[in-house]
């Protein structure tokens, strides 16, 4: 309700301030999400009208991170979709393994980068911040992980996550005997694959659903 | 040569070991199919993986929509072949033949959709759907102005949409783990 709130704050400030100012060059729809700040391009149900497993989805984050993202918001609009992703994302991300939080949160920056989805750069730039204690090291893998502060490890795993990204269909044994000689078990590389594959999905919809990236993220563990 | 025919470069666990509601899901794909097909085998490797993605897709495609299967699997089998996932094609081919009645269109989509013949709407969602694969980024508010002038509502393009960002993922999964695309799909449908 606080988020609601706020929005809407945002929302009539915004629109206040900007009067009846238009920008050059800008279509209407464009000027128009500019100033309301929309959450997604289709509609997003309010708190009321969700199913009651749907609510507990935006209870629970709300708990964790003291909001409800806009990725849930978004993809509530239809309630099977957010569920099946988030038993997806809780199927290959919620388990044991020997890639590191902070690991995953790197390939998933890069390749998000790399394929322009503000929302998952933003999002996971956060929880890398946060996983690492380092409040440079997002801002550096999304403009070019190979200048980054990381380990030949880190950097050979996210070289792998670009593969799967742009160029799967020609993996081969060399990437995997790369990553076996950087300590990788052939699970490790299956759980980058995997969780590389699905950020590749959920970048497209973030994009084709063009999710306004949430303002706390921006902050978080600068 | 048998080295070649391997379903996955991952281990493939065998019935007996399956987990009772896997092993129904094999059931259930041979009934279906009259085989139990790779990607099913292949990922069976990781029974939540298997299971996730099953219901993903079902979300995605035991609903009502403007899409007809014909529509869906084309896209599928354009963006697919676009991504060099020969376990994607293969499979949806045979999907694609089966739903339209035509033997030769699985083979035209696969490499060039835009030498097939298709209606200009089905043009139309496949290259949106190439477009959500390749540069999701610039989607716009033109191109759902397109997709309206053929005649789909908003939620027909958030379909189009979901599918192809799921094969995305599926086609990824499927180059990664090498599944080979099991014989009988090649066949079905000619």
């Amino acid at each position: 309700m606080k988020k609601l709130i706020s929005t809407f704050f945002i929302t009539v400030l915004t629109l206040t301030a900007l009067g009846t100012n238009s920008f050059a060059g800008g279509t209407e729809a464009a000027e128009k999400a500019y100033a309301e700040k929309t959450i997604s391009r289709f509609p997003v149900p309010s708190v009321e009208e969700l199913p009651e497993d749907v609510k507990k989805i935006f209870t629970g984050a709300e708990k964790r991170l003291g909001f409800v993202p806009n990725i849930v918001t978004a993809l509530a609009h239809r309630p099977q979709e957010l569920k099946a992703f988030g038993a997806y994302n809780q199927a290959i991300n919620g388990k044991e393994s020997g890639i590191s939080k902070a690991e995953k949160e790197m390939f998933l920056i890069a390749t998000s980068a790399a394929n322009g989805s503000t929302y998952c750069v933003v999002s996971h730039g956060a929880a890398l911040r946060l996983a690492t204690g380092n409040p440079f090291i997002s801002d550096q893998i999304t403009a070019n992980y190979r200048e980054a502060d990381i380990t030949p490890r880190e950097k050979a795993i996210i070289d792998f996550a670009m593969k799967v990204s742009f160029d799967s269909k020609s993996i081969n044994e060399e990437d995997f005997k790369i990553l076996r000689k950087q300590g990788l078990s052939d699970e490790d590389i299956w759980d980058v694959a995997g969780i590389t594959a699905l950020y590749n999905l959920s970048n497209r919809m973030m994009n084709v659903l063009k999710v306004r990236p949430d303002e706390e993220f921006y902050k978080l563990g600068r | 040569m048998s080295e070649m025919k391997k379903i996955s470069r991952f281990p493939v666990p065998e019935y007996d070991e399956l987990p009772e509601d896997v092993k129904q899901i094999w059931d259930g794909a041979k009934e279906h199919f009259g085989f139990v097909p790779n990607v099913v085998k292949a990922l069976s490797h990781r029974p939540a993986e298997l299971r996730a993605f099953l219901s993903y897709n079902a979300a995605l495609t035991e609903k009502e929509s403007g899409l007809t299967p014909a529509d869906r699997e084309m896209i599928i089998v354009a963006h697919s072949g676009h991504n060099g996932c020969a376990y994607c094609v293969a499979s949806h081919g045979a999907a694609l033949r089966m739903a339209s009645g035509n033997p030769t269109l699985s083979d035209q989509v696969a490499v060039n959709y835009r030498e097939a013949d298709i209606t200009p709407r089905q043009k139309a969602m496949i290259d949106f759907a190439m477009k959500v694969t390749d540069d999701s980024r610039s989607i716009n508010e033109e191109d759902f102005e397109t997709l309206r002038g053929h005649g789909l509502s908003d939620e027909d393009i958030w379909d189009v949409a979901g599918l192809t960002a799921f094969y995305n993922m599926s086609n990824r999964m499927m180059s990664f783990l090498a599944v080979r695309p099991d014989d009988e799909f090649y066949k079905m449908g000619r």
